[in-house]
């Protein structure tokens, strides 16, 4: 096995302790925003360890795992989470949801149906290097990853990006701004190893999530931890 | 920060560091929107 067959082990590792961290934190505070944290971070984590299962064996519904929740929809549902932070008018929120949760069931439908050439697989090459081989040539599934993949953009990336200013502007909670930076880094360094598989550079999507993974982790921890003063900033350390 | 107590880095690298990412959001963004439309070849 690789160094590079190795990372997508190391991003799980990661990913199941900041999905514990952000669901204890739902626990205590509860928040729709935390709930779809959770759930995004938990698509994240199962893309994750699809790659590192994928290292060392085939099975297609772990490979269907990982295309849908690893590829297709995890940085939407993180962005929907942030809609719900900093979106006052919930009803514009609850409606973003429901579109969000009907274009993920339709993706599960295209991703359920879709054939997958088995003997196309070889453990000896990370499955995003081979997974165009794997699946059919413009398959309809891959047609709404960037749909789901700029929502999630503009609304994760966007939104820790606009937390930042804010509580940068208010002069308050320095360890907030850079724990929002943080998790703009992260997400961004995510999107563009996933842009450079689309384009055809496979090779450096382990690297970017376990970046993204180690990056937004330590943000969320920065950006969640417990402020000397009282006053509650906006952002991303509810 | 801005603020009279915030270091250059707070200051200063904090806003560029924030123009920085946003413009490679932008960037990731156009790229997405052509792929999307079908104005960048994908495979």
């Amino acid at each position: 096995m690789s160094v590079q067959q190795i990372l997508p082990f190391l991003s799980t590792v990661v990913m199941a302790a900041f999905v514990v961290a952000v669901f204890r934190r739902y626990a205590e505070r509860r928040g729709t925003h935390l709930l779809l944290w959770g759930i995004g971070l938990t698509m994240f984590g199962l893309g994750s360890f699809a790659e590192a299962y994928l290292a060392v064996g085939w099975n297609p519904w772990i490979f269907r795992a990982w295309y849908l929740f690893g590829a297709a929809l995890n940085a939407a549902w993180l962005g929907q989470g942030t809609v719900y932070l900093l979106v006052r008018r919930r009803e514009i929120a609850h409606g973003l949801l429901a579109v969000l949760i009907l274009g993920s069931l339709f993706a599960g439908y295209l991703m359920l149906t879709t054939p997958l050439d088995s003997s196309a697989y070889t453990p000896a090459r990370p499955i995003s290097e081979q997974y165009r081989e794997i699946m059919p040539p413009r398959a309809s599934v891959r047609l709404t990853t960037p749909f789901f993949n700029i929502y999630g953009l503009i609304t994760l990336v966007g939104g820790a990006l606009y937390s930042a200013y804010l509580l940068w502007r208010r002069q308050t909670f320095p360890q907030r701004v850079v724990g929002n930076i943080l998790i703009a880094a992260g997400a961004l360094s995510v999107a563009a190893a996933s842009t450079l598989t689309r384009l055809g550079a496979g090779q450096y999507l382990y690297l970017g999530e376990l970046l993204a993974a180690t990056l937004m982790f330590a943000g969320f921890l920065l950006a969640t931890q417990r402020p000397a003063v009282s006053t509650a900033p906006q952002g991303a350390g509810r | 920060m801005g603020g009279s107590g915030g270091s250059g880095w707070m200051r200063w690298g904090m806003p560029a560091l924030l123009i920085l990412l946003g413009a490679v959001l932008l960037l990731l963004i156009g790229i997405a929107v052509g792929i999307a439309a079908g104005w960048i070849p994908w495979v």
